[in-house]
Formats: structure tokens, sequence, C-alpha cells
């Protein structure tokens, strides 16, 4: 057992800070994982202590070891996969962050998003972005505007910009005594600042949000040492790190154009690779960086995020109490054949891809008085399936290669009637494989590829195994009814245009 | 006002009794105790019996609780529950062992599989939640009907069809196993069902008052069984730590 040689992965999610051990066969041999304390000190922003974050990972590595009866000798990479657009600005003189880290969740941006519109064509021209407060760079200017004497300081290069790897990196190489400042090109590629082509920070855009130079980290690919780690795992070579959805993409092993995975968690996000050309999407997906390793031509990748997925199994739970456990969800959902004509568009704070509706709100539709529990259920479960398509459909459109099959992880992947429903309505195969924790998995095998610990891509295929499948059976009449359905409900959740229209009677 | 009815009295009396001896109770135990004629006494065993509220033994005549009375407090294990915990044990367990994995509750008078794990290997395989298998010719179903607080009454109703030349139809040996299962805490199915698949089963227990699922390997008799027909060591070992995994993960739902 001493003399193993294994893999850790770092994945630095949105409620816990989580460190994983995998050996040569992609196994995960233990976890170790401590929750990531989140406040909301205002409606709309949500913040996180980058101290903390960086107190959670001292803590979770060495007992992810432990559990695995290692120590740091046994570890030949390590791998880092994050939050991805989640903004933190710190002295590089003490390590001290200057002011809470902004969430990918905040969206108290509005206004300076409002200011740059103006130049919309721009960023979406060069970093394949429409402006939106999800992304990085409005944060990192909220914090120069709105912490005293930032803007100056950073003028003087006393303090970093980093996103969440950044900051872990340059901590795990020393901090104020030699940390190395670098982002990755996939958490680079959010900040709104990345020119797609070039991989670099653009001029222009860095011009157009007043962002000094000197705080900006070096932009490195996901597959290469960047450094040694002086702490925590001391020796141990930083080999890897992505963006937590391109991370997922890469441990699905979507290595080839059209391949695509959909991770379910409380949202759900679909990306699909879509070749070293980029895809600029006209129907409301987000073009961004799948994956660079040194030498090769990046990967790009089309994503569609969706805002509500397994929240909504939750809102059903607690909020009206209809079940007792989100299981049984499913339980609730078999007790009827189908949504008895109902529909259940989860709009709660606007829709995301897409239709980026900001303004759109949650409706249920179809309601009489024969809808029972059951149907509701169902209702619920194929929110999350016909949000799915509507992200397929908008990559088939752009990528112009129809998808042939979805890879699938995350905890709503248990559902086997909403997994069906999936493949019946997409009408592709929907798999799984083993390992369902495929973000740490893909952080993983990137580092371990940069040390040649896993020789090539094939070496990893051959790891690669399905745990279950499902079939589409469903009879494209039945299909188009219910997409005729879902997209007459859909059409009432979205700002209406004649807003106006109930004025007169009021 | 009318007084109470003595019959039901009596009929409740005699339950309290049954529910609060350690075993089953003889028709001369009972009206001892209760100081009742045997007749009387009888009488009420006989309508307890026929509404399932006592259960009698066809062998030595003697009474225990029956299907209503046990089956009053247990709670059913939901499928969708089980699924959602066992997933991340149940495809460990796979990947370790190479073998499939199903997990069944039991359903009226068959083993419902309620999650299954592709063998790894990346051969087309085909999704079998929601299959229905015999309980009397699958180490997975006869594992459940060893556990169920209905194994009685399946054991005296259960239709014993055969399916290939190893299946038992012979009710008498099917009890025997049955309580061999009891003291062994693992059930084993070799080609009986499928000439081809062997099945070790063990249980999955989900609180004091709650019904079992089972647990099952399933696989190629040679590889999950020894010559004797006994389980294999390391898939049984790789079984049961799942199987415990499994029971932790349920507890914080309950």
């Amino acid at each position: 057992m001493t003399n193993q040689r294994v893999v850790a992965a770092i994945d630095l999610g949105t409620t816990s800070a989580r460190c994983m051990v995998f050996d040569h066969g992609g196994r995960m041999l233990s976890i170790a994982q401590r929750e990531q304390r989140q406040s909301f000190p205002q409606p709309g922003w949500v913040e996180q202590d980058a101290a903390e974050l960086w107190r959670n990972v001292r803590r979770v590595v060495p007992e992810a070891l432990k559990a695995a009866g290692l120590d740091t000798s046994n570890v030949v990479a390590l791998g880092i996969a994050n939050q991805r657009e989640t903004t933190v600005v710190w002295d590089r003189r003490t390590g001290v962050p200057v002011a809470p880290a902004i969430t990918w969740q905040d969206t108290r941006t509005g206004p300076v998003v409002d200011q740059i519109e103006p130049h919309a064509e721009d960023f979406r021209r060069i970093a394949g972005l429409d402006p939106a407060s999800y992304f990085a760079a409005p944060r990192l200017r909220w914090l120069l505007d709105n912490v005293r004497r930032l803007d100056s300081r950073a003028r003087k290069g006393e303090v970093l910009f980093g996103t969440l790897e950044s900051w872990l990196i340059w901590n795990l190489t020393g901090g104020p005594k030699g940390g190395i400042h670098v982002t990755d090109v996939t958490n680079a590629s959010r900040t709104l600042l990345m020119d797609l082509r070039t991989l670099e920070w653009s001029p222009k855009l860095m011009s157009i949000l007043d962002i000094p130079e000197a705080m900006m980290p070096r932009i490195v690919t996901n597959c290469e040492v960047y450094a040694d780690c002086s702490v925590v795992l001391p020796g141990v070579p930083i080999a890897a790190a992505l963006g937590d959805q391109q991370a997922a993409l890469f441990g699905q092993m979507c290595f080839e154009p059209s391949d695509a995975k959909c991770t379910y968690g409380t949202g759900a996000f679909l990306l699909m690779n879509v070749g070293t050309s980029i895809v600029q999407s006209s129907n409301g997906l987000l073009s961004t960086v799948g994956y660079a390793a040194p030498g090769a031509k990046p990967m790009y990748a089309l994503e569609g995020p969706i805002a509500v997925a397994g929240s909504l199994v939750q809102w059903f739970r607690d909020q009206l109490g209809v079940i007792d456990t989100a299981p049984q969800i499913e339980t609730l959902a078999r007790t009827v054949d189908d949504n008895g004509g109902c529909y259940i568009v989860p709009a709660f704070s606007g829709l995301l891809a897409p239709h980026w509706d900001s303004a759109a709100r949650g409706i249920v539709v179809g309601l009489t008085s024969y809808i029972t529990k059951g149907h509701l259920a169902r209702a619920v479960l194929e929110a999350t399936v016909w949000q799915t398509w509507e992200v397929v459909n908008a990559m088939t459109l752009e990528s112009g290669v129809p998808l042939a099959r979805l890879a699938v992880d995350g905890g709503m992947t248990s559902n086997h009637l909403m997994m069906q429903y999936n493949a019946d309505v997409l009408d592709v195969p929907v798999v799984r494989p083993f390992v369902s924790e495929t973000v740490s998995l893909g952080a993983a095998y990137s580092a371990g590829l940069a040390v040649g610990y896993w020789p090539d891509r094939a070496a990893l295929r051959a790891n690669r195994h399905i745990a279950a499948a499902w079939y589409p059976n469903m009879d494209s009449r039945t299909r188009r009814r219910e997409a005729a359905g879902w997209k007459s409900a859909v059409a009432r959740a979205l700002t209406p245009a004649d807003v106006g229209r109930f004025d007169d009677g009021a | 006002m009318p007084g109470p009815i003595q019959a039901l009295e009596r009929a409740t009396v005699i339950l309290d009794l049954v529910e609060r001896s350690d075993r089953s109770m003889q028709l001369r135990d009972i009206a001892q105790e209760l100081d009742l004629s045997k007749t009387t006494v009888h009488g009420i065993l006989q309508t307890l019996t026929a509404l399932e509220y006592l259960d009698q033994d066809s062998d030595t005549g003697a009474y225990s609780l029956g299907p209503r009375m046990s089956s009053h407090d247990v709670v059913e294990l939901d499928g969708n529950d089980l699924r959602s915990a066992a997933m991340p044990w149940a495809d460990g367990l796979a990947s370790d062992t190479g073998f499939e994995v199903l997990m069944t509750i039991l359903h009226d008078q068959e083993a419902e599989v309620v999650h299954h794990v592709f063998r790894p290997d990346d051969k087309p395989q085909t999704l079998r939640v929601g299959e229905l298998l015999p309980l009397h010719a699958t180490g997975c179903g006869k594992l459940i009907m060893a556990y169920s607080p209905l194994r009685e009454r399946l054991l005296r109703n259960l239709p014993l069809d055969r399916y290939t030349r190893r299946t038992s139809t012979n009710r008498g040996r099917l009890a025997a196993v049955i309580e061999q299962i009891r003291v062994a805490g693992v059930a084993t199915g070799d080609g009986e069902f499928d000439p081809d698949v062997a099945d070790v089963a063990v249980a999955v227990h989900g609180g004091s008052r709650s019904s079992v699922a089972a647990l099952a390997l399933h696989g190629p008799p040679e590889g999950l069984l020894a010559h004797d027909g006994t389980p294999r060591p390391e898939p049984l070992a790789a079984l049961r730590l799942a199987a415990t995994s499994v029971m932790h993960a349920l507890e914080p739902a309950r």
C-alpha cells in the first residue's frame, strides 16, 4: 500500500470544499469534505470567505489521504476544479482578501453590466459572451469601485485578482512567499475579459472595464505543471485546473466534437464539445473553452446552463411538503401514467439558456379538477427534461451535428423515471458512467495526463464503463404533442411583450 | 348503554397474549392462561387466523401473529429512496467485483428490481429496473421472503413454477432453505430461473420497524459460487460491506 501512486483532486464547490483520491483505474479511493458557508448580506448578494475556503482545503486534503491510508509521498499530481465566476481580490504582501469573495450566484453587478451594454458587440465578438452579471469581470469592477483605495492599489500592483483556482494555486505555492499567480483558460473564459481566439486577456475589453493589468493572473492551459505545492502537499506538482463544468466534460470523456454531457444537480449544466473552431451562438448558448493542453489546439464548447433542476424537487419537498424525501418524487409520479396535461415552468429567478429572460416567473399550466399531486410530480420531473431538450435543440442548430447520445451525471441520475423520459424526449440514448463524481475525476485525469501517470486519453477511455443506459421508447406523435404543451407553457412564463395591457382597467 | 362485546374483548386479550409471547403458542396454553374453555378459545383463534390476525403453523398447530398484525407498524422501504441511497455503493460493488448488481424489494408475491448496475464490461445490457423475479427461484427473491413478515403466508400460497431443471418446487424444502437463510444472512440462486445465471443476496435493513431489501450480485455460477454451491468468499465480503454502507446511507433519511 505504501508505495501506491495516486492522483488527488480538489473540488471547490458552492457548498463544500472536497478532496478525492483516485487510483490508476480511475477508482475513487477516498473522499473528505467540509461545508463552505455562504452569506447573503443583501438581496441578490451571495458572498463567501476566501480565507475559510483555504482553511477548509488545508483540512480536507490530509483527511482524504489518511482515509485512503496514504500520505503526500503517494501523490503524483494534484488537479483542481472550482465553481466558476466567483471573484476574489487579495493583498499580495499579506495574502489577506480585501473583501468577501463575490460568488457566481450574486446579482449585484446589474448597474456595471448596464454601463458596458453599449460595448456588447465587442464582448460578443472577442469573448464570445454577452455582458451579464453571471460573469467575473463586472464583479471585479464593482470591487474596484466600492472597496476604498482598491483601484489605486490595483494600479500600483499591490493587490491581485483571481477566480477560486487562482486563489488556491497562489496559496498552495507559498502565498506571499513566492506564490504563483495564474488562472486556467476555462475559468478565464468566464470573466468576459479573455479573447476566445488568442486565449489571452483582451486589451480592448480590459480597457472598456478599465481593469488594471497589474492585478491580472497569467492564463495557463488545463494540463501542465504550474508549480509544485510548497504547503499542504509539499513537493507535489499542481498539474491541472479547470472550471467545474469543464472538468465534468473531461471526466465524462467528451473528447470528440458533438460529445455532450449534462450534470444534474441544483441546476443543470449541459456542455457540448464543438471541436477546435469557435461556434458563436445566436440561439442563447454560451461559447466557452472546453479544454486546452500545451501544444494542441484548444477544444471549444457550447454551454447551456439551466438554473432550476434538482432545486425544483427540493421546492416540492420543502416548500409544498408534498413528499418526504427527494427520491419519493418518483414514487409519487408513478401513481399516474402521464402529466394529465399539466406543465410546470420553474422560472424562479428568470430563465437562463436558451431564453435568458431574467424577468420570467414560474408558472403551472393545465390545472383542472382532474390533476392530482401525482400529475404535478410528473410535471416537476418533466420540466428538467424539457429544459434539457431546449438546450439540446439550440446546440443542434448551432453545431449542425445532431446529438448521438447524452452522458449524464449528478444526483438526479438516480431518478429512473426522469432519465427514461430524458431518453424518450431527446430521442437518443442517455448513459450514466460508473464514477458519478465526474468533476473531481476530470481534474484528476487532466493532472495525471500532465505528469504522465496516464499515457494518453485512450488509457482513460479504458477506465470508463457504463453503469446504466436508457433508450428512447416514445412515439413521435406523443413527443410532438408534449413538446407543444411545454412550448406554450414557456411562452406564458416569459416576460409579456404587452406588459401595459392590464393597466387600463386597474 | 350496551356493554362491551365479549367475543371482541376476548379476541384482543388473545392477540395481546400472543404478541407478548416470545414464541408461538398452543391452544392449550392460551386457554389455560385466560382461564377459558378450549372450545371457546378455539373458535376465536379460528376466526383470527382466517382474518390473518394470527398465523397457525401447519405442522405444530401453534399460533403466532399473522401478517395483519406483524406488518401493522412496518414502514415499507421506498424503492426510489433505496436506489438513491444505494447508487454510489452499488456502483463501487459492480466496479470492484465485475458482476451485475441488483437491488430488489417484495412486491406482492414477487421480487421487484428497484436498482440495477451494469456489469462493467461495456457489453450491451438492458436496464432491469421494474422487472419482477420469482421469489423461490432467485437468491434475491428467497432473501426478501426470508426476512418478510409475510413469509409464512408466502410459503403457504406462493405458486412454485418450474423455470429450469434446477428450480426446486418442493414447498417443504423451500421452508427449510428460508430458515437457513435467516440463520446465515445470505441467500443464493443457482441457475434456478435462468440456467446460466447465479445470484448471491444479502439483506439491507431499513431500520427496526422496516421491511427488508435484497442487495445481490448476478453473474455466471462459476464466478459467484464454489463447487458445493456456497457463495465464494471474496464477492460475498464485498457484498456485505456494500450492504452495510447502504444501511448507513439510509439512516439519516428516517
